[in-house]
């Protein structure tokens, strides 16, 4: 899967975790581009991409990311 | 190197004797930094964690040693033990809580790479005991703020005005409203056990006001200091009074503690817990809070205080209601919604803070109880002072009407003619020399 791939399969992800349709993703964006994007919301975004992926992170690589590409390249590496 | 000199000189004349040990520290967390940055694989988390258990052991020591000692000799006491341990006379140092949090959150984001660049020495002391926030905080992330710090600073009349607007509103908040409150509830908490319940709720009601005019008033002095060194900081509060459900009100309140235990306890905590759905974010979000109020104090009513307000997020969990963020407005006249959430937000959190000032756990039940008791509905058997009451509606209408600018004062009258603007400045001058009493030192300076 590339870099594109991955964004187009978290754009839906992404649009029903936080219930907002109009969002889209590129690889800066960061919780603070989208207001639904929270703490709380964020773990439940989490779970959702985990499924949909069949992939599993550590707790330290969810914790380093500071925009979605870095979630895409952990996405890629697994 | 200025800023570091002249910030051990603040430091030392609130707390000389402490001076070395916040420089040893210093010290100690910059070179376990340095480690973690320069270790691979398990000895990196082996340094994080040694780093993190150091400023935890002086902060328990410092802080927590003889309420561990209390609680002991309570248990051993409950099994028929006479003996018990004595207690420490120990002194404990100002800043304490504030400055160990920025040294974990400076450790944990080099972990993290958070941090991209280490500092330099110099730089890191600055951070950790920079003076305008070492006594009660803002607990600034430490990138941000070395950022700052590093890039080039210049005059500018335009922000070293701000600056001193923003200091004048939080004199006002402080020396004005905030201490003139305080001349009021004190008196309420001395006598509770004599005074019927409506009075304990307008206590509690004013001391809810009055927290918010002290801890606001001090941030925004702070801030305002910050601005004159041309240092910006972290915010620390966004009109929490007009907080419409418990989500925005934490939103809105002691940012930085708030966004610090996200970022560090509540975060890893509900990633660890995930599984577990909406049960794993409620456990998280309970020991969060227990962590707020263990970081207040080692005293039961301020854990208490710290599990009901993470009980108090429950149902927002529950109802998944937590993603939406209310719009900050700028309406003159509140909106349905407003009128509606406003009022209740506020009374449920002046009811929270009597478990916030109280003294002990006994004061806290005594006080609900009589609160929630029918003498609820008799008139106060207290004397309020009318004038306070004036003072604390001009003070909250100035703050709903920019509540959404940085703070009340920041625009207010800008557009206006200049004998307007500095007529108001005038004005909030002549009510604090004319409300001045005595000065009280800042709420937040005890933890």
């Amino acid at each position: 899967m590339d870099r594109n791939e991955v964004l187009e399969k978290l754009t839906p992800i992404f649009r029903e975790q936080l219930d907002n349709e109009e969002i889209e993703l590129n690889a800066e964006t960061t919780a603070e581009d989208i207001e639904e994007w929270d703490s709380l919301s964020h773990i439940q975004l989490i779970v959702a991409i985990e499924k949909a992926f069949g992939i599993r992170f550590t707790s330290s690589e969810i914790q380093s990311w500071d925009n979605v590409g870095e979630m895409i390249d952990s996405i890629i590496s697994k | 190197m200025l800023l570091l000199i002249g910030s051990y000189i603040f430091y030392s004349s609130w707390s000389w004797n402490f001076l070395s040990l916040l420089i040893l520290s210093t010290l100690a967390t910059f070179f376990i930094g340095n480690k973690i940055r320069q270790s691979e694989g398990r000895a990196k988390v082996y340094w994080m964690r040694g780093g993190v258990f150091l400023v935890l052991i002086q902060l328990l020591y410092f802080k927590y040693f003889n309420f561990f000692i209390e609680n002991f000799n309570d248990v051993l006491k409950l099994f028929g033990r006479q003996d018990h341990l004595g207690l420490l006379k120990i002194i404990f140092p100002i800043g304490i809580s504030f400055y160990s949090f920025r040294m974990i959150g400076y450790l944990l984001d080099i972990r993290n790479n958070k941090l991209k660049e280490i500092p330099a020495l110099l730089d890191y002391s600055v951070f950790v005991a920079f003076f305008p926030c070492i006594i009660a905080g803002p607990i600034d992330k430490a990138g941000p703020f070395l950022k700052n710090l590093k890039s080039k600073r210049e005059f500018s009349s335009l922000s070293f005005s701000d600056g001193l607007r923003q200091i004048l509103w939080g004199l006002f908040k402080k020396m004005v409203v905030a201490d003139n409150i305080a001349a009021i509830t004190s008196p309420i908490f001395e006598s509770y056990h004599t005074l019927n319940g409506s009075t304990l709720f307008i206590g509690a009601v004013l001391y809810f006001i009055q927290l918010y005019c002290d801890f606001s008033g001090y941030t925004d002095m702070a801030i305002g200091i910050s601005k004159l060194l041309g240092i910006k900081i972290q915010p620390n509060f966004n009109y929490p009074l007009f907080a419409q459900n418990v989500a925005d009100y934490w939103r809105r309140w002691h940012i930085s503690l708030t966004s610090w235990l996200t970022e560090y306890v509540f975060t890893p905590l509900s990633i660890r817990f995930r599984d577990y759905d909406k049960y794993g974010l409620i456990m998280a979000i309970i020991i969060n809070f227990l962590v707020v109020g263990f970081w207040h104090g080692a005293e039961w009513h301020y854990i208490v205080h710290g599990l009901v307000s993470g009980i108090m997020f429950i149902p927002v969990i529950r109802k998944g209601k937590m993603n939406k963020k209310i719009k900050s407005q700028s309406n003159l006249i509140p909106t349905k919604d407003e009128l509606k959430n406003i009022p209740v937000t506020f009374i449920m959190f002046a009811l929270l803070m009597v478990l916030f000032f109280s003294s002990d756990m006994k004061m806290a039940l005594a006080y609900y109880r009589e609160i929630f008791s029918l003498s609820f509905f008799r008139v106060p058997n207290f004397k309020f002072q009318k004038l306070i009451a004036l003072l604390i509606v001009f003070t909250l209408v100035i703050e709903w009407i920019h509540r959404d600018k940085e703070y009340a004062l920041k625009d207010l009258f800008i557009r206006n003619n200049r004998v307007m603007r500095w007529g108001f400045y005038y004005l909030l001058i002549f009510l604090i020399c004319l409300f001045y009493i005595a000065p009280k030192g800042f709420i937040y300076a005890q933890f």
